[in-house]
């Protein structure tokens, strides 16, 4: 057991390692170019890139940085989709638990060999390639073109620069965007799957059923209260825009167009749920994940049961196979510390934002690596006003929220060797 | 579904006869202070209930057995408070206090649940005898309406262990080793002592006995509901400071009381919740302290505690009184204070929240997760105070805290749908939810919840009662499973 834990330790350790040098390695272009004022911002800047936030500063980024920022978001999905499904499933069995355990327990390496290690990588780079070739041939110019690209597979968010300065305000790039951010949001095994025949797999999969659920309700209801709340009045731009914004929130992308600060409070508590858990497990999205929800929603509906019911034994099934009961309590265990970690962010937040909701939805935009949200941190607005050291927090915020919370907190565990 | 119909009459008949006879209490105050109109109300109210509540009871055959399922100990509690809220609120539609029906039965289901939220822009021009009702259901519901049915009516006979469960708040860690009458008398005993020695303290503090009766049944039920439109703010300090401590005393673990009492003492004080609890307290005092004197919003050290110390036990134990309108403080003190909102009371008091015992355990639940994550084979309990929570107090903990998040985050949704910003949705389904009262924004404390609509406020009466009665016993009546006949 004890080269189990002593594996466990040093994947994990390997994972924060890497992320940690590439993200400060990474910063030094803001520094050198002058773009950024401390190497703190700089850091963040960094961070907000690698994690697929996509927060700014302020201003937004302009030519060769902005391809920078994307190109180190493309790498940062990247680098998830390998970490997260290939190197971490032994230790990260929740998120995947019941959906595909082709990957799990076996070495990096082997991973990267295997043809399902190959296969993310195909399906990531052919997404991206796919896109790319298209909004070239809408007519876009191949610098944005690839911007684009490599924000939106990412599930990444422009930092600042405006979604409409970049379209160019060419017809089909928004539905473009919207078929590939959901593209990068539904699970890659699906893919893999797909790729394999195995068409009843997909067809029953929880996870892929609820966000299609998720989806198309959230999109109706933003759609109606905006039209009943007078704020886009023609129907069909309405439901255009819902569309658009709940898909890049559901992805954690953060793509915004237009002001949706003025939206009624009700789009926006939609918008905001849909952040925290409208991705799915194994993508290049981020927060908690749909397929934990499940999990969780499952278990209790368990407990409302076993009150009345005290002695019956259940387990929890997912697409048609039991869990266990560790697996929930992992699951469990997850959410409730990314609660904790939301809070102490409204917490630190606090001490710098004008008002409660910018503390609120920064702390959310952050941790669920979203990277534009509402009130002070809108659209085209930036998270300078955190200050050095709610900068520093909210870099720990976006990588916890990206590596699964447990891969960051392993320097603040004990040596498990008792 | 099999439920034991005649014996959840007779309790229900019971609890109806109960509440007919409080009535009679703010119809004397009434009576005294010559409000013919509201005195009328309460005895048209009263009478009739009491008759058909005793008639209904004699009427209804014995049940076949007293043995009580664990869906009729649910039903019975879901039922009597809906019930009870509904009964209580007659008075204020009578008499034309309250002429809306949602806003009575709001308010009523505020005052039991002791929530001490109101839809009442200013309450001092409303006749006595109504505002001493309003704060007297805080008292009845501070402790549980059903713990008292069968406290003083023990001649129903029926095992309350599986209510006193559904009705008392936080989880058990222990299984009460006293037989179940003696506890709720002793509870009872407890509650009342605490009631009668703050009212004398309060009067000697010099409030009228008026004013100190309405007071200690919003302080010992944790409440919230006052006489004033600026609530204690123009009390004396001695008043406010009387006051704040026997928040902080209703807010602890009634047991413990129980264990003291018995010449347990010592075992009360080595409590690990009782410890958190007074941490909390004392850590958020502090903290709010040092940011009013920097922020400049307190005069000195004296007033900066007094103001900070009044605040934190009044959100800390879901009671919602104020000194001050602090929805005007720092936005970091605002934070901590809706964290104080989410933790709320020790389990067994009459707080409401999430409860000190099981934000502890969450802390737990979570740092477990990352040693079963590095170590997947480790056992790794989860203590409290030296001793191994049993797994499944620790899943229904987890359960609890997941399902508390989810109605919050759903009931915002929800309230949102009212044309308010979205802190002010979110902060409203927080403080009815956790049974505190004023929230921030325009639910602040020097605001009130008139302006939302009749359906809105219906939900929340719901949340309120479900946040009293720790979610499962109202949530399962939604349940198919309840329901069905398995």
């Amino acid at each position: 057991m004890q080269s189990v834990n002593r594996s466990n330790q040093n994947k994990m350790r390997l994972v924060s390692s890497i992320w940690l040098a590439a993200c400060i390695l990474g910063s030094l272009p803001y520094l050198v170019t002058g773009y950024a004022d401390s190497p703190v911002s700089a850091f963040f800047l960094s961070v907000s890139s690698f994690t697929t936030t996509g927060a700014s500063l302020g201003s937004g980024l302009d030519g060769g940085l902005l391809l920078y920022y994307t190109t180190c978001q493309w790498l940062g999905g990247l680098a998830i989709l390998v970490f997260l499904s290939s190197l971490l499933p032994s230790v990260d069995s929740d998120s995947k638990s019941g959906l595909d355990s082709s990957f799990a327990g076996r070495s990096f390496s082997e991973v990267i060999k295997s043809r399902e290690g190959n296969m993310l990588f195909l399906i990531y780079v052919s997404i991206s390639l796919i896109m790319f070739i298209v909004m070239v041939c809408l007519g876009h110019v191949p610098l944005e073109a690839l911007e684009l690209t490599l924000t939106v597979c990412s599930t990444g968010g422009l930092g600042g620069t405006a979604f409409s300065a970049i379209d160019a305000g060419i017809k089909g790039t928004g539905a473009i965007c919207i078929a590939s951010m959901i593209l990068s949001t539904i699970s890659f095994t699906v893919y893999a799957r797909l790729i394999r025949r195995d068409l009843a797999y997909v067809k029953k999969n929880t996870e892929l059923r609820a966000y299609a659920c998720l989806l198309v309700s959230s999109t109706l209801l933003i759609c109606a209260a905006n039209r009943i709340s007078g704020v886009i009045p023609d129907i069909w731009q309405s439901f255009r825009a819902a569309g658009f914004h709940a898909v890049s929130f559901s992805s954690t992308t953060g793509l915004t167009n237009g002001n949706i600060n003025s939206w009624p409070a009700f789009s926006k508590a939609v918008l905001c749920m849909l952040s925290f858990f409208g991705a799915s497990s194994v993508s290049t999205g981020s927060g908690i994940k749909l397929i934990r929800i499940i999990i969780a929603m499952k278990a209790i509906r368990r407990s409302f049961y076993r009150r009345i019911h005290p002695r019956v034994v259940m387990s929890l099934r997912i697409n048609g196979k039991a869990i266990s009961d560790d697996t929930v309590d992992q699951v469990m265990s997850f959410i409730i510390h990314y609660a904790l970690l939301f809070l102490a962010g409204c917490f630190v937040f606090s001490f710098s934002a004008p008002d409660l909701e910018t503390a609120f939805f920064s702390s959310s935009s952050l941790i669920n690596n979203l990277g534009s949200g509402f009130g002070a941190v809108g659209a085209e607005c930036g998270y300078d006003f955190l200050g050095p050291f709610g900068k520093l927090f909210g870099c720990f915020l976006m990588l916890a929220g990206r590596l699964e919370i447990y891969a960051l907190m392993l320097p603040f565990s004990r040596d498990g060797r008792k | 579904m099999v439920l034991n119909k005649k014996l959840v009459i007779k309790v229900l008949c019971a609890v109806m006869a109960l509440v007919g006879f409080l009535m009679l209490i703010p119809c004397t105050v009434s009576l005294i202070y010559g409000e013919t109109v509201s005195a009328r109300a309460f005895a048209v109210c009263a009478v009739p209930m009491i008759a058909a509540g005793y008639a209904a009871f004699r009427l209804t055959k014995a049940p076949d057995t007293n043995a009580l399922g664990l869906r009729d100990g649910f039903f019975i509690v879901a039922s009597a408070w809906f019930v009870l809220s509904l009964l209580g609120s007659l008075p204020f539609m009578i008499s034309g206090t309250i002429p809306n029906v949602f806003d009575a039965f709001f308010e009523t289901a505020s005052g039991f649940t002791t929530t001490g939220a109101s839809i009442l822009p200013g309450v001092e021009d409303l006749p006595k005898g109504m505002l001493f009702w309003r704060s007297f259901t805080h008292w009845v519901g501070g402790m549980g309406i059903l713990v008292l049915t069968i406290a003083i009516l023990p001649a129903l006979g029926i095992g309350g262990q599986k209510i006193m469960r559904a009705e008392t708040t936080g989880p058990s860690m222990d299984k009460m080793t006293f037989t179940f009458n003696d506890t709720a008398r002793s509870l009872y005993l407890i509650y009342s002592a605490m009631t009668v020695i703050e009212v004398v303290l309060l009067l000697i503090s010099g409030m009228d006995l008026y004013d100190s009766l309405v007071y200690t049944f919003g302080t010992v039920g944790t409440g919230g509901f006052a006489t004033k439109n600026d609530g204690l703010a123009g009390y004396a300090v001695s008043s406010q400071i009387i006051i704040a401590v026997f928040m902080m005393l209703a807010g602890i673990n009634f047991n413990l009381y129980y264990l003291c009492l018995n010449k347990k003492a010592g075992q009360a004080l080595k409590d690990p919740e009782l410890k958190c609890y007074l941490g909390i307290t004392g850590g958020s005092t502090l903290f709010i302290m040092v940011m009013l004197i920097m922020s400049g919003q307190a005069a000195g050290i004296f007033d900066s505690f007094r103001l900070a110390y009044f605040q934190v036990t009044s959100i800390l134990t879901t009671t919602g009184y104020s000194t001050f309108n602090f929805d005007l403080w720092p936005l970091p003190v605002k934070v901590v204070l809706m964290m104080l909102m989410f933790i709320g009371g020790c389990a067994s008091s009459t707080g409401g929240g999430m409860k000190v015992i099981r934000v502890m355990m969450a802390f737990k639940i979570a740092w477990r997760g990352v040693q079963k994550r590095i170590h997947p084979s480790a056992l790794a309990p989860v203590k409290i105070g030296g001793r191994i929570v049993p797994q499944d107090i620790m899943r229904s903990v987890s359960e609890f805290l997941i399902l508390y998040l989810a109605t919050l985050l759903f009931g915002t949704v929800l309230v949102s749908l009212e044309k308010v910003s979205l802190m002010t949705a979110f902060t409203s389904v927080l403080a009815c939810f956790s049974n505190i009262g004023p929230g921030f924004e325009a639910v602040g404390p020097a605001m009130n919840f008139g302006f939302y609509s009749g359906a809105t406020k219906l939900f929340l009466s719901v949340l309120m009662i479900a946040g009293r009665l720790e979610l499962f016993t109202i949530f399962l009546m939604f349940t198919p499973a309840f329901w069905s006949k398995r």
